[in-house]
């Protein structure tokens, strides 16, 4: 329109023709990032569907109401004993695992000399990586011989909780350092006792980190069989009560997947197997909203 | 630096007409490696602000934090001399930091805001002691108007403090720091995270709360010192230069050192 907005051709070159090279070459790193990690992304995530797809293809078909609400009887029969038997081993074992794991992650992160923590720490880790099937003959020797129990929803819970606890512990241990120290002293200054701090402030902080390795602790206990094969023992009919052996639903796929596939107990496998799955996502689903919850009261927190 | 030479020994402090509510005496404070605080001996009267001032790294922090036993908080930093509350040495035996603290408030530098709500955030001090509900209910009330805040967020208590903004977030400490009734309030640098608004509100706060508390306040800035504090005191590599009424400190200090930090010359 006038002089002033007339391009100067050198511009045009420094700037447009920079630019075009530059983008270019952005483009080109762009693509190479979003479809380069996009294949690793789907490879994470296809075996998850295809197992799903794989289960359910045997499992829905023959699914009824029955299968939930039945014992298992001779070659048929439905998964009942063994979801509550899953239910009590899990909910058992997470509320020790969860108050040992936490009081151990505070201790570590608030009261322990650091050469302890370290310890502790390193320990906490050995304890994650000791295979489930060593614990469950530990589990075994003490629980099941030593005290005289036999097998027992108790002996297999205690069992499950100390394969689940190194996680609630590692992550509770996180959760209580990374505390803002400015809070501590704000409350010290306050005049609080060291009790007072860590139950008021530092707990409500930490437990959305708490409840990702709750939720991870729940999902690795809840798929775990050979911690409670020697120490649950086995039986059709419901537990009576925590000094009664149960089945459970890892146990029915072990014992059951491997039978002819033409009868009922094949199926039953693969149902055990999917009721899982819902039970795992369920839980995964309910406690995430719960720590989202916490998450929300600490905006603004850590910046 | 061409001056006298720093003055040895306690610098005689103005007189005033009331005991002081919180003094030093030969106060040394010294980390493994060097003396920070060396022979600082002060006295801070009742209901009055005095200020505090000095170069970076002179100690101001290290100081008031002497004053409720904050030191103590995994600082590693050895504490002699005394620090007298109201006559009594609260470094002696026999006597509780928690209680210290109660007395002697604190606020930081960027306010420290705790997790929940508005509400709760003043209630604190109360809580931990048990407080009952009624009295709580009135206290937060009566602080948050102390504090100014009242005005702005009464209504809105529930709140989590955390989304407050940052001037109001020091309020909001400030009205926490008042709430467990203390004498004695101590400010490091309360407004130097704030905005000029923002610090404008704390700084008017200052007026109304030396009505009613001794508060003792550090801060870089030397127009705040001499708008809020009766006394100034001057600390230059933890050694107390000087400690005089405000406008003498800034209109003819007696010590060069004083006189080259107020007019600018360094620091
Ligand atoms: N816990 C500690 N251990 C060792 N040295 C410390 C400790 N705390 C403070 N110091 C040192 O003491 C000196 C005084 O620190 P202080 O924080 O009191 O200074 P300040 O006057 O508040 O400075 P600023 O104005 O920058 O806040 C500094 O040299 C600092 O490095
Ligand atoms: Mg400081």
């Amino acid at each position: 329109m006038t002089a002033a907005l007339a391009t100067d051709a050198a511009a045009v070159d420094d700037l447009v023709r920079a630019s075009a090279g530059h983008m270019r070459r952005r483009l080109l790193l762009d693509r190479v990032a979003r479809y380069g990690l996009l294949l690793p992304f789907v490879v994470v995530f296809f075996p998850l569907i295809d197992l799903l797809y794989w289960i359910s293809e045997t499992a829905l078909p023959t699914f009824t109401w029955a299968t939930l609400t039945q014992d298992q009887i001779g070659n048929g029969g439905g998964l009942h004993a063994m979801i509550i038997g899953t239910a009590v081993l899990i909910a058992l074992a997470t509320t020790i695992a969860t108050l040992i794991g936490i009081a151990a992650g505070l201790y570590t992160a608030e009261y322990a000399p650091p050469a302890i923590a370290r310890l502790g720490r390193t320990a906490g880790n050995v304890l994650a990586g000791v295979p489930a099937i060593v614990l469950g003959f530990w589990g075994y020797f003490l629980l099941v011989i030593y005290t005289g129990w036999g097998y027992t929803v108790l002996g297999g819970a205690l069992t499950l909780s100390i394969l689940m606890v190194p996680f609630i512990y590692r992550t509770s241990d996180l959760a209580f350092s990374a505390v803002p120290a400015s809070q501590r002293e704000a409350a010290l200054a306050m005049g609080a006792r060291r009790y007072q701090f860590l139950g008021r402030i530092a707990l409500p902080i930490a437990i959305p980190g708490i409840l990702t390795g709750v939720i991870l602790a729940m999902a690795i206990g809840l798929g775990e069989t050979a911690p409670l094969i020697y120490t649950a023992g086995w039986a059709n009919v419901p537990l009576t009560g925590l000094f009664s052996p149960t089945s459970y639903l890892t146990g029915a796929i072990w014992l059951f997947y491997s039978q002819p596939p033409d009868i009922g107990l094949y199926a039953l496998a693969f149902q055990a197997a999917f009721v899982l799955i819902v039970m795992v996502v369920a839980i995964n689903v309910t406690l995430q909203a719960v720590a989202e919850h916490y998450r929300r009261r600490l905006r603004g927190l850590f910046s | 630096m061409n001056g006298s030479p720093i003055a040895s020994g306690a610098p005689a402090s103005p007189p005033s007409p009331e005991p002081p509510v919180v003094a030093t005496e030969h106060l040394v404070v010294r980390s493994r490696e060097r003396v920070i605080l060396n022979d600082v001996s002060l006295a801070f009267p009742d209901r009055d602000v005095t200020a505090i001032i000095g170069p970076s790294g002179c100690g101001k922090t290290t100081f008031i934090r002497t004053l409720n036993r904050m030191t103590e908080i995994g600082s590693g930093l050895m504490v002699r001399g005394r620090v007298l509350y109201r006559g009594q040495d609260i470094y002696a035996r026999g006597v509780n930091p928690v209680i210290v603290r109660q007395r002697i408030g604190m606020v930081f530098q960027r306010p420290v805001v705790f997790p929940m709500s508005i509400f709760e955030n003043v209630a604190f001090g109360l809580r931990i002691n048990r407080v009952d509900e009624a009295t709580v209910e009135r206290t937060v009330e009566s602080c948050l108007r102390r504090a100014g805040l009242w005005t702005e967020i009464g209504d809105d208590l529930d709140r989590s403090g955390l989304t407050l903004s940052g001037g109001q977030q020091q309020r909001l400490c400030i009205a926490r720091a008042l709430a467990v009734e203390p004498r004695v309030l101590l400010m490091d640098e309360p407004t130097a995270s704030l905005d000029p608004v923002a610090a404008q509100k704390v700084e008017s706060l200052l007026f109304e709360l030396r009505q009613n508390y001794a508060v003792i306040i550090v801060t870089h800035n030397l127009q705040q010192a001499a708008r809020v504090a009766t006394r100034t005191a001057f600390l230059y590599e933890g050694r107390m230069i000087e400690f005089d009424e405000t406008k003498r400190l800034f209109e003819s200090p007696r010590e060069k050192l004083t006189e080259n930090y107020v007019t600018g010359r360094f620091g």
